[in-house]
C-alpha cells in the first residue's frame, strides 16, 4: 500500500467538500478519481497533494503521516502532481522548466540537466526543448506539467484531469505516456471527466459524489453500477442501467 | 522506456541556455578588458567621476537584481542595506579602529542579518505587501539614524583621514584606485549573477517568481528561497555602502539612507532588465551618465528634472517594454527561437 | 499632565486620523477593487494640494469651495492614469504584479519632480482662508476651524463613501466586479468602465482630503511622501481593502500619533504609528478587517 486515506473531511466554512473519505493506492496501480461537478475530487486530490490541510483525518504515505506536511514536504516524499489551470514556468524554456523539477533531487546544474533531457525525450518533448514555456499550444503546455513533475523523481504522480479539451490523437498519445509511466514504476492517481478515455487505462476506479466515497472497483464494474448512473445522470436513467 | 519514431530534426548540440552562456562569458571578457584600461585614457576628474557612479550602481542594481530581478520580491527600499553597510563599516572604523578592509566584510554581514529580521515577517505578504513594508521600514530605520546620537544623528561622521592605503581603503591624491575597487565589486557581482543563472539557485528563484504556487509543489521552499535571496542581496548592498561611505569621507543619513537612492539603485535593473545578466550594467550605463549631465544643464538637484526623468523611464519601461533595454536590443540572448516547424498537437509522435 | 491636556491630545488625534482614514480610503478602494497598490497615491494627494493653491492665488476663491472643482479634477486624474498606465500594467502577460508597482511607482516620482519643477522645493501655505487663525472651544478643550472643518468634511465624505459603495447600483456593480471581474460582463457591467470609474473615485477621495488638508498643512513636493507612509499604515494596520478598516485605523493612528507626542518629543511622532506597524507586520499581517 503506498498511499492511505483515513477518514479524511475537509471543511470550507459552512461547506463540507470532503466527508469522512477513506481509500487506499496500491504502488504500481493507475487509479482514477472520478464523480460529478462538486464531487469533492480537486479537494481530496489537493489535500493528497499537500496543498490543503484536511479539518479531520490523515493521509499516510509509505506508511508515514503526511496530512500536515504541505507541498513542498510532499514532494520530497515523492509526490508529483499537475495542475488542472497549467502553471508552467512562463519566462523558463521547456527544459528549463523540467530542470526545475529535476533539481528536487540533484544540487548538480549538470545532473539536473541530464535527467531533464532524460525526461524530454521520454515525454517525447524533445523537439520543444529550447522553446520558452509561454510559446507552447495548450496540449504541450500540459505535457510540459507532467514532464516537469515527473522530473522529481517521484513515486505516486497525481494527474489532474489531464485529458480534458485533446483530440482523439492528443489524447491516444496522452494515453500512451500514462502507461508509459506506469511501466517506468510510478503509481498514478488520475482525478478526470473523460469517460472514454479514463475506463480503459485504470486498473480501478474510486468514485465520489457530494463529498463522500460512492462506490469503488474495476471500471468495468463501475460503468454498470445503478449508484454511479445515478450520480451521473440522475434518477431517470437509472433503471436503464 | 517509450518507443517513438525520431522526428525530423533533433536540437543538436549546445541548448539554448549552454550558447547563451558562451555569448554572456565572451561579453564580459571583453568588457572587462575595456573597463579595465578605459580610465587610462581618460585625465577629466568629472568624466572619471561619472565612471565611479556608474560602477557603484552597476554593482548596487546588480546586487538588487538577486532578490528584485530573479526572485522576483521588489524591494523599493533598498537603500536601507547601503546606509547599513556604510554605517557599520564607518563606525568600526571611527570607534574601534577596524579598518575598513575588514569592516566592509562585517558590513555587508550586518546588511544581510536586517535583511533577514526584516523579511522574516514580510515574506509572508505577497509581492504588493511586501514592497509597501520595504518603503515603510527603510523610513523607520532612516529616523532611528536620524535621532540616534550614537551614530552621528543628522550631523554624520566624517571619515578621518589616517593614510592612503588599500586597508583602510582611503585615497586622497588620486581617485583611480576607488574606480577599480567599484569596477572590482560590480565584476563579482557580475560573476555571481552569472554562476545564479545556471545554478540550482537561480533555478528555484525563477520558479519562485514566475509561478510560486507550482514551485512548491516541485519541492522549491518559498521562505527559504526568499530569504537567501534578500541575504545575499543586501550583503553585496551592504558592502558597496561601504566602498562609498570610503569614497566620499562623509556619511550622514540624509545621503547614505534617502529614498531617491533605494530608486537609483532598483531603477538600473528595471531599465536594463530586471532579471537578465546584463540588464543592471547596461541600465546604469544609460541612466548614470543621463542623469549627471540632466543636473548640470538643466537646473540643480532641486529642480525635479532627475526625478521627472526617473518617473517617465520607470513607466515607459513598465508599460511599453517590461522586458528592459536588454530586451530591446536582443543583448542578453535570450532570443526566441525561430517559429518552429509545423509539429504534431504534442510537439511529438509516439508509436501507439 | 490633566484630563484636559488629555482631551485635547485625544481630540487633536482624532481630528487628524479622520483625515487620515479618507486618504486611506481611496488607496483602500483602488486595492480592493482590483488588486493593485497605487504607489502615487500620495502624489495625487501632493496634486490635489498644489491645485487647490494655484486656483486659491489665482481666483481668490476659498479652499472649501474649491473642494467640488479640485475634486473633479483629481477623478479626471484618475480616470485617465487608469486609461493611459494601469490597462497597459496589467495587460502584460508575464510578471504583471512587478510591472503594476513599477507603473505607479514610476508615476509618483513623476508627479513629484512635476511639482519640484514647478513650484520648487520650498514649503508654500495658503494664507488668509475663510477659516484660519480661528479656533473653537468646546468645553475645554480648543480645536483649531481648519482642522475641525477639514475633519467634518471627511466624515462627510467617508459616509458619502460608504453610501455610493454599499447602497447604489453602481456600488453594487463595484462589489461584483470586485468579486470576479471576468464573469460580469455577463451582467452587462463594463469591468474597464468600473475600474476607471474605481481609480476616478479613490482619486477624487484623496483629493478632498488633499484640499482640506492645504488649509492647514505646508504644501511641498514631498508632501505626499509623508502622507503615503501614513496611509500605508492605516491600511496595514485596517486591512487591505476594506472601508470600515480604513476608517478604525485611521482614528487609531490619529490617536496613537497625537499620545506618543505625550512620551517623545514631537520631532519623534511617527515612533508610536510605525511601532504600530511593525506590530501589526509581526502579528497579524492582514489587519484587523482584511484578508490576505
Amino acid at each position: 500500500m503506498l498511499l492511505e486515506v483515513d477518514g479524511v473531511s475537509q471543511r470550507f466554512g459552512g461547506v463540507l467538500a470532503n466527508q469522512d473519505i477513506s481509500l487506499t493506492i496500491v504502488a504500481g496501480e493507475i487509479l482514477g478519481l472520478i464523480g460529478p461537478n462538486g464531487a469533492g475530487k480537486t479537494t481530496l486530490f489537493n489535500a493528497i497533494a499537500g496543498a490543503i490541510k484536511p479539518t479531520t483525518g490523515r493521509i499516510l504515505f509509505e506508511g508515514r503521516d503526511i496530512t500536515s506536511l504541505g507541498a513542498s514536504g510532499c514532494a520530497d516524499l515523492g509526490i508529483a502532481r499537475t495542475f488542472q489551470v497549467v502553471r508552467n514556468f512562463e519566462t523558463m524554456t521547456v527544459l528549463e522548466n523540467i530542470m526545475v523539477g529535476a533539481f528536487n533531487r540533484t544540487g548538480s546544474t549538470a545532473e539536473a540537466k541530464r535527467k531533464a533531457l532524460e525526461v524530454l525525450d521520454f515525454t517525447g518533448m524533445s523537439l520543444r526543448r529550447d522553446t520558452p514555456a509561454a510559446d507552447l499550444t495548450p496540449p504541450e503546455k500540459r505535457r510540459l506539467e507532467v514532464a516537469r513533475a515527473l522530473a522529481t523523481g517521484p513515486k505516486l504522480l497525481l494527474l489532474d484531469e489531464v485529458m480534458t479539451g485533446l483530440t482523439p490523437t492528443e489524447a491516444q498519445a496522452g494515453v500512451q505516456l500514462v502507461r508509459d509511466i506506469r511501466a517506468s514504476g510510478v503509481t498514478i492517481l488520475m482525478v478526470e471527466h473523460v469517460m472514454e478515455v479514463l475506463m480503459p487505462l485504470v486498473d480501478r476506479c474510486v468514485v465520489l459524489n457530494l463529498g463522500k466515497v460512492l462506490v469503488e472497483g474495476k471500471p468495468a464494474d463501475i460503468v454498470r453500477h445503478p449508484d454511479v448512473v445515478t450520480a451521473y445522470l440522475g434518477e431517470r436513467y437509472r433503471a436503464s442501467a | 522506456m517509450a518507443t517513438f519514431s525520431m522526428p525530423a530534426s533533433l536540437p543538436a548540440g549546445l541548448d539554448l541556455g549552454e550558447r547563451r552562456r558562451r555569448r554572456q562569458a565572451l561579453s564580459g571578457l571583453v568588457v572587462l578588458a575595456i573597463l579595465l584600461v578605459l580610465p587610462l585614457g581618460i585625465g577629466d576628474v568629472y568624466v572619471r567621476n561619472i565612471l565611479i557612479l556608474t560602477l557603484m550602481y552597476t554593482a548596487l542594481s546588480q546586487a538588487w537584481n538577486i532578490l528584485g530581478g530573479y526572485c522576483g520580491q521588489i524591494s523599493l527600499g533598498h537603500a536601507l542595506y547601503f546606509g547599513i553597510g556604510a554605517y557599520v563599516s564607518t563606525l568600526l572604523f571611527t570607534k574601534f579602529g577596524v579598518p575598513p578592509m575588514l569592516g566592509m566584510v562585517a558590513a555587508g554581514f550586518v546588511a544581510a542579518l536586517i535583511a533577514l529580521v526584516v523579511s522574516w515577517p514580510c515574506f509572508r505578504l505577497s509581492g504588493h505587501y511586501y514592497a509597501i513594508a520595504t518603503i515603510v521600514i527603510a523610513e523607520i530605520v532612516y529616523l532611528l539614524f536620524l535621532n540616534w546620537d550614537w551614530v552621528g544623528g543628522a550631523l554624520g561622521i566624517n571619515v578621518p583621514f589616517r593614510g592612503e592605503s588599500w586597508v583602510s581603503f582611503q585615497f586622497r591624491t588620486a581617485k583611480l584606485p576607488y574606480y577599480y575597487a567599484f569596477l572590482g565589486l560590480a565584476a563579482v557581482l557580475w560573476l555571481a549573477s552569472y554562476w545564479i543563472e545556471n545554478s540550482k539557485w537561480g533555478f528555484y528563484w525563477r520558479a519562485v517568481k514566475d509561478n510560486p504556487i507550482a514551485a512548491q509543489s516541485l519541492g522549491v521552499r518559498l521562505f527559504r528561497s526568499k530569504m537567501v535571496a534578500a541575504a545575499a542581496s543586501a550583503f553585496f548592498t551592504g558592502i558597496g555602502g561601504s566602498f562609498y561611505a570610503q569614497f566620499v569621507a562623509y556619511i550622514d543619513p540624509d545621503s547614505m539612507m534617502n529614498a531617491q537612492l533605494s530608486i537609483l539603485i532598483c531603477l538600473p535593473a528595471v531599465l536594463g532588465g530586471i532579471g537578465t545578466l546584463w540588464g543592471p550594467a547596461v541600465g546604469a550605463a544609460v541612466l548614470i551618465p543621463l542623469t549627471e549631465v540632466t543636473r548640470s544643464y538643466i537646473g540643480g538637484s532641486g529642480s525635479g528634472t532627475d526625478l521627472i526623468l526617473y518617473g517617465v523611464l520607470i513607466m515607459a519601461v513598465a508599460t511599453l517594454k517590461p522586458e528592459g533595454l536588454t530586451g530591446l536590443f536582443r543583448i542578453d540572448g535570450r532570443i526566441k527561437p525561430a517559429a518552429a516547424p509545423a509539429t504534431g498537437p504534442s510537439g511529438s509522435t509516439h508509436a501507439a | 499632565m490633566t484630563a484636559e491636556t488629555l482631551a485635547q491630545v485625544v481630540v487633536s488625534g482624532l481630528l487628524t486620523g479622520m483625515i487620515y482614514a479618507l486618504i486611506a480610503a481611496g488607496l483602500s478602494l483602488i486595492f480592493g477593487l482590483m488588486d493593485v497598490v497605487n504607489f502615487a497615491h500620495g502624489e495625487f494627494l501632493m496634486t490635489a494640494m498644489y491645485a487647490t493653491f494655484v486656483l486659491y492665488i489665482t481666483l481668490s476663491i476659498d479652499p472649501l469651495f474649491l473642494l467640488p472643482m479640485v475634486a473633479v479634477f483629481l477623478f479626471a486624474i484618475g480616470v485617465v492614469v487608469y486609461r493611459v498606465l494601469i490597462v497597459r500594467a496589467l495587460s502584460v502577460k508575464v510578471n504583471s504584479g512587478m510591472v503594476q508597482i513599477f507603473a505607479t511607482f514610476g508615476l509618483g516620482i513623476f508627479l513629484r519632480g512635476i511639482a519640484q519643477f514647478v513650484f520648487s522645493p520650498d514649503f508654500k501655505s495658503l494664507r488668509g482662508t475663510m477659516l484660519s487663525d480661528k479656533t473653537v472651544s468646546v468645553l475645554g478643550v480648543f480645536m483649531p476651524l481648519p482642522q475641525l472643518a477639514a475633519s467634518l468634511v471627511c466624515v462627510v465624505a467617508f459616509i458619502g463613501l460608504w453610501l455610493l459603495t454599499t447602497k447604489t447600483h453602481f456600488g453594487r456593480a463595484l462589489e461584483a466586479t470586485r468579486e470576479d471581474s471576468e464573469a460580469v460582463a455577463l451582467i452587462g457591467v463594463d469591468r474597464h468602465f468600473i475600474f476607471a470609474m474605481g481609480w476616478g473615485i479613490g482619486a477624487a477621495t484623496v483629493g478632498v482630503a488633499g484640499v482640506m488638508l492645504s488649509t492647514f498643512y505646508y504644501i511641498s513636493p514631498g508632501v505626499g511622501v509623508t502622507f503615503a507612509l501614513i496611509a500605508y499604515v492605516v491600511v496595514a494596520l485596517g486591512g487591505f481593502g476594506s472601508l470600515p478598516g480604513a476608517l478604525v485605523a485611521g482614528l487609531a493612528i490619529g490617536l496613537v500619533e497625537a499620545l506618543t507626542t505625550l512620551l517623545i518629543p514631537p520631532s519623534l511622532k511617527q515612533v508610536g504609528v510605525f511601532g504600530l506597524y511593525l506590530l501589526v507586520l509581526f502579528v497579524r499581517p492582514r489587519g484587523l478587517f482584511g484578508n490576505l
